[in-house]
């Protein structure tokens, strides 16, 4: 009893000498239930989720529809003089810069909340706390952790490469925001300006330019002048090469199903259901039920179909494995892994350069969530029927809100369409529940080593892949006549 | 697209296609790996016989959207093709076992006759580009085939990267004519450029580039100088039997592209002079090296490659003319070329095998050891020299340089007097090499070897896996086809290769 | 229309200039490693241009064969290798490297000269006309929705020749690959 007494006087001598922990008295996981630390992780992440959307959202509509409002209705009143034919180019531009604004400003916000999530939820995951320090429950500590990172010292180490090692970072993290272009097309429905966003071959634009980051990745380990950080370097350059084979293997099978390469078209494929999902079939499911039905003969189609099903399920876990180990994630996460390699490729980089590497990140594997849930999980379309969506869709168009704070501005808001909301905060749930599966996979695999990653690549996956392309080819044109 | 059809023009291809797969599996398996060679030959061997008695040919067929041609110039050359390559492959069955995993030879070699086959019948600038590349590509992994040795890879690197540069040069060509036509098929190029032409809208400069760039990288297939450069060092690098193969299926297959493109789909005045100058280079740089080679005593290897680079002008000196005739008098010497040429690098195949060198010096004296292989390789340098020592070799060179002569070209005979002036100096270095192997006392790497074999046969070892060696048998049935041919066949060989010219297609 | 004109005109110039750039710092480059990473800056602006002449397809398999698989490879490769220990094995040049410089100099630019000379000599606007017809029912096909089934439906039936050519191609290259890269068999 005695011990226990002085450990309670020692603490309360800590709470005088602490200040941060004056104002934050700490508490232990078991102090709160998991259900109670479930939920509060649950509200911060709908505040955060909404901040981001409201930001991005923000920021497209300013671009695409006040901008474009301004220059063609208000300019020309106010400087009559000059040609209106000026103005209307200045609204073009502004509509057409309209994604890449969206993506320069959700790219760091969302970045902020990925990493708070993921520290949030693996301490769920692990039975702890987390930051909770910096703001509500934690809330804005990657926030202080930005700050922090921008005012670093930005070191460069003896003997390398000045202008490769400058480089690295920003090309690292610019395919990024070039890749999230087409997202925005699906995101926001083909709306507007978005529609500028959407290539024709979307789905192929992504893998290119996603595989850039793999040569940035070799830079940066070069340019250092480490033998860890090169060593990094050229384990991201095998890895990738490596895993782009049944990740580009696995999406062929997915094109070969949705008749397209184009993003948008994919997901409006799957539009009606959870049950029309890729993940499970594209619609097919339910003929597995001629597997039980005695009669007819119909069990070949219910046994094909069942085989179909299955194809579909494991190629979306080999495209999550893939893509996991594309985004340098644990488990495949060797290029970093702080047991052999310091910190990999990033080992010398600090400050601004190192929170790029940083975002671009994961920028990455939110743009791998989102290909992953615009392939197999719907995309943008809510697991509901079409007719209760198209309804729910016509209740959203053609709203005229007419705001009585600025007059002059009235006129912009009216035969606005508001499908966009929807699609966007379903596609938005929908990677960050991907994002989740990212988090847990870390939480419960361990790290595999370089040669068990070339082997498992190399001699398990790219078959199996292949075998499921071959299969997927043969059953499709079965299920689909 | 009628696939029947397909299938039965294509079937020699498809033939090899299947041995190639056949091939890479049975080298995956220890037990089946010596067996690779024999399928190879005999692949090819069928499909140079279903070539040769298929009755598709007898009429001018377009297949695949006009990406495949097959007349009688296709069917002869593929004949021609497949057949000296199932030689080349016997030639080589034995030779390729000193290497490291031989097996995965003839899957490679395979491939690249199947890309000079789809060559003789090529029909789209398109094909041409994607046979020249299976080819050459293919090629060059036979050339740097002996890695171990440091010349072969020498070789190769000096081969790949002259082959790209030719490569670019013709992708040039192809892009131009592309601009000019919007087409890549033979016969919409041809039709275009002759409407073009008409209403002279192609400017001369235009026209000279094109050819220029054309005559360029279908020159580097030819080894014809100044584009022989690569030529010497590859052939004397490469594994015996590769260099075979460049200096026969290669040649045949540039000369196929050359027949077509210039014959049918593009020609004009510049075309000729541009053929002529590198017909007179290649027979003087060719005879003049292969002269200091002889007088060095350099290689054997490197002796024959520069006599290709000549035989490459006489050849040229006809493609220059352009005329049903000596076009048709060319193909009756490249088969004849072809026979000798196998016959006279499967002799210096086996000499390698047995010494491991393949310099002038140690053929001295060879008579003594083998008569019999000593008078095959000599028939076949009198023949290359153009000898009626069996005719076959004279009549073909007879025929190509007086339908040259009197195919009208105003400098026509100038060129066929520098070929036969180049043809006399050549005689020299065929008949030293001929009188050095049968004159001469056996060199010190011949003596050596005798007391090699009284090791190995006191030994109780056999150096020889096969009851006969496949390289002495390719001498022997090339020699044999040469002989057969020219007592019997060769009004009929010439008869076929006219036909085969006239029934040309567009 | 002036300033339309001129801001539509602005990124081909942009992505000629950083293309040109980067092949000349590609050749110009003395350090093996920064010359890849500029050739792959290079071939990302030849992709750009693609994408400027609505080339989608050739530009995204510019950028991912090109520039991520073969120049990234190369990169690789060049950096696992030591120049330090081969160096001295490389034979100088008989010419200088003054003279050497000057001759590429004057070899390329007389090239170049040569190449604008014919090129700019031919009248393609009459060809065009004369052509258009095939032009356009060959390629203005092409750029609509259905671009890509086009390509496909093209490489399948009227270059079928040609496309498994290359199939075979590719694997006999692979074959040989592996076959001049492996480990030596002891």
């Amino acid at each position: 009893m005695n011990s226990s007494y002085n450990v309670k006087a020692m603490n309360s001598k800590a709470v005088d000498l602490n200040l941060l922990s004056s104002f934050h008295p700490r508490e232990t996981f078991a102090q709160r239930s998991a259900l109670v630390q479930a939920f509060k992780f649950f509200i911060l992440a709908v505040v955060w989720l909404s901040i981001i959307f409201v930001v991005a959202a923000g920021a497209g509509l300013t671009f695409a529809w006040k901008a474009p409002f301004v220059f063609n209705e208000l300019m020309p009143t106010w400087f009559p003089a000059i040609d209106k034919q000026i103005f209307k180019n200045l609204a073009d531009i502004h509509a057409y810069l309209a994604p890449t604004v969206v993506v320069a400003t959700i790219i760091p916000v969302n970045a902020l909340f990925m990493v708070l999530c993921e520290r949030k939820f693996l301490s769920l995951l692990t039975v702890r706390i987390g930051p909770d320090a910096v703001g509500p429950n934690g809330g804005l500590q990657t926030l202080a952790d930005a700050l922090k990172l921008l005012f670093k010292e930005d070191t460069v180490p003896k003997n390398s490469d000045p202008i490769l090692f400058f480089l690295a970072p920003a090309l690292f993290f610019a395919p990024s925001m070039v890749v999230f272009l087409p997202l925005l097309a699906v995101a926001a429905n083909r709306l507007g300006g978005f529609i500028y966003a959407d290539l024709d071959i979307s789905l192929i634009f992504i893998l290119g330019f996603l595989s850039l980051g793999t040569m940035s990745l070799v830079m940066a380990g070069w340019a250092s002048n480490n033998k860890y950080s090169l060593m990094g370097g050229l384990r991201a350059a095998s890895q990738a090469i490596s895993y782009e084979i049944p990740l580009v293997l696995a999406i062929i099978s997915v094109i070969m199903l949705s008749g397209s390469v184009n993003l948008f078209e994919i997901s409006e494929a799957q539009a009606g259901g959870i049950l029309n999902w890729n993940l499970l079939g594209n619609g097919e499911l339910p003929r597995i039920l001629n597997l039980f039905a005695s009669t007819n003969g119909n069990f070949f189609d219910g046994f094909v179909t069942l085989v179909y099903v299955i194809l579909c399920v494991s190629l979306f876990l080999i495209f999550i494995t893939a893509s996991t180990a594309e985004v340098n994630r644990i488990p495949f996460d060797i290029p970093e892994a702080e047991s052999e390699l310091v910190s990999g490729f990033n080992t010398e980089f600090s400050g601004m350069k190192f929170a790029l590497f940083f975002l671009a990140e994961y920028t990455n594997l939110f743009i791998a969530s989102a290909i992953a849930s615009i392939l197999f999980l719907g995309g943008s379309h809510l697991p509901i029927s079409i007719e209760a969506e198209q309804a729910l869709y016509s209740a959203l168009t053609n709203i005229n809100i007419s705001l009585p704070v600025i007059g002059t501005f009235n006129g912009m808001f009216e035969g606005l369409n508001f499908v966009w909301v929807i699609t966007s905060v379903t596609l938005l749930v929908k990677i960050y529940l991907m994002f989740l599966v990212a988090i847990w996979v870390r939480a419960t695999l361990p790290r595999l080593r370089q040669d068990q990653l070339m082997e498992f690549g190399w001699k398990y996956l790219i078959p199996l892949t292949l075998a499921i392309l071959f299969l997927m080819a043969i059953i499709l044109e079965y299920i689909k006549s | 697209m009628d696939w029947n059809l397909v299938s039965k023009i294509l079937l020699p291809e498809f033939i090899i296609l299947g041995a190639v797969l056949i091939t890479i599996l049975l080298s995956l398996i220890d037990k089946t790996k010596k067996y690779t060679g024999l399928v190879a030959t005999f692949a090819l061997f069928l499909a140079a016989l279903v070539a040769a008695i298929s009755t598709q040919g007898e009429e001018v067929t377009k297949i695949l959207n006009s990406a495949f041609i097959s007349d009688s110039l296709s069917r002869y050359l593929r004949v021609l093709i497949y057949g000296i390559a199932a030689l080349i492959a016997l030639a080589a069955t034995k030779y390729i076992e000193k290497f490291e995993s031989p097996a995965e030879y003839f899957p490679i070699f395979l491939t690249a006759t199947l890309g000079a086959g789809f060559l003789a019948g090529v029909n789209d600038f398109l094909t041409l580009f994607i046979g020249l590349e299976t080819l050459g590509l293919s090629a060059i992994l036979l050339v740097s085939y002996s890695r171990k040795l440091q010349k072969s890879n020498e070789s190769a690197i000096k081969y790949l990267l002259t082959a790209a540069v030719a490569t670019g040069i013709l992708l040039f060509a192809i892009s131009l004519l592309y601009g000019i036509t919007a087409s890549t098929n033979f016969a919409q190029v041809a039709s275009r450029i002759v409407q073009l032409e008409s209403i002279s809208l192609l400017s001369v400069p235009l026209k000279i580039l094109i050819s220029a760039l054309l005559v360029g990288a279908i020159a580097f297939k030819l080894a014809a100088a100044p584009f022989h450069n690569w030529t010497p060092d590859v052939y004397y690098g490469a594994p015996t039997s590769s260099t075979l193969f460049l200096s026969v299926i290669s040649k045949i297959a540039g000369f196929a592209v050359a027949i077509r493109v210039f014959g049918t789909v593009f020609h004009n005045e510049f075309l000729l002079p541009m053929l002529s100058i590198i017909a007179v280079l290649s027979i003087i740089v060719g005879n003049y090296v292969g002269i200091i080679q002889i007088i060095s005593r350099g290689s054997v290897k490197k002796l024959l490659a520069y006599s290709s680079i000549a035989q490459s002008g006489y050849l040229l000196v006809a493609l220059a003319c352009l005329r049903l005739e000596s076009v048709g008098s060319l193909l009756l010497y490249i088969t004849i070329y072809a026979i000798m040429n196998t016959c006279a690098f499967a002799c210096v195949i086996y000499f390698e095998q047995e010494t491991g060198s393949d310099s002038v010096f140690d053929f001295a004296g060879w008579i003594q050891k083998k008569p019999m292989l000593t008078i095959i390789f000599s028939i076949a340098l009198f023949n290359l020299a153009g000898l009626p020592f069996v005719p076959a070799g004279f009549i073909a060179k007879f025929f190509l340089f007086s339908t040259s002569f009197s195919s009208g070209l105003i400098y026509a005979p100038y060129l066929v007097i520098i070929a036969l002036i180049g043809s006399v100096i050549a005689l020299f270095y065929y008949l030293y090499l001929a009188k050095l192997m049968i004159v001469d006392e056996p060199s010190f790497a011949l003596k050596q070897l005798e007391t090699v074999e009284v090791v190995a046969v006191t030994e109780g070892t056999s150096k020889c896996g096969y009851s006969y060696d496949p390289a002495r048998l390719t001498a022997m049935l090339s020699v044999g086809v040469l002989i057969i041919v020219s007592i019997f066949g060769m009004d009929y060989l010439q008869g076929v290769s006219e036909m085969a010219i006239y029934k040309i297609g567009v | 229309m002036q300033f339309l004109a001129t801001i539509s005109s602005l990124p081909f110039y942009i992505l000629a200039t950083i293309s040109i750039i980067c092949a000349l710092g590609m050749i110009l480059n003395p350090n093996l490693v920064r010359a890849g990473f500029t050739l792959i800056g290079s071939f990302i602006g030849i992709a750009g241009l693609y994408f400027l002449l609505n080339a989608n397809f050739v530009a995204v398999s510019q950028v991912l064969i090109y520039a991520v698989g073969i120049v990234l490879v190369i990169v690789f490769a060049v950096m696992l290798c030591s120049l330090k220990e081969e160096a001295h094995n490389i034979k100088e040049s008989v010419f200088s490297s003054k003279a050497r410089v000057t001759f590429a100099v004057l070899i390329s630019s007389l090239v170049f000269a040569v190449l604008s000379f014919v090129i700019r000599s031919q009248d393609w606007q009459a060809i065009a006309k004369l052509t258009g017809a095939e032009r356009q029912s060959s390629l203005v096909q092409l750029v609509d929705d259905k671009y890509l089934s086009q390509i496909g439906f093209l490489m399948l039936n009227k270059y079928i020749l040609p496309f498994e050519l290359v199939s075979v191609l590719l694997l006999i290259v692979l074959v040989g690959t592996i076959l001049l890269s492996k480990k030596d068999i002891k």
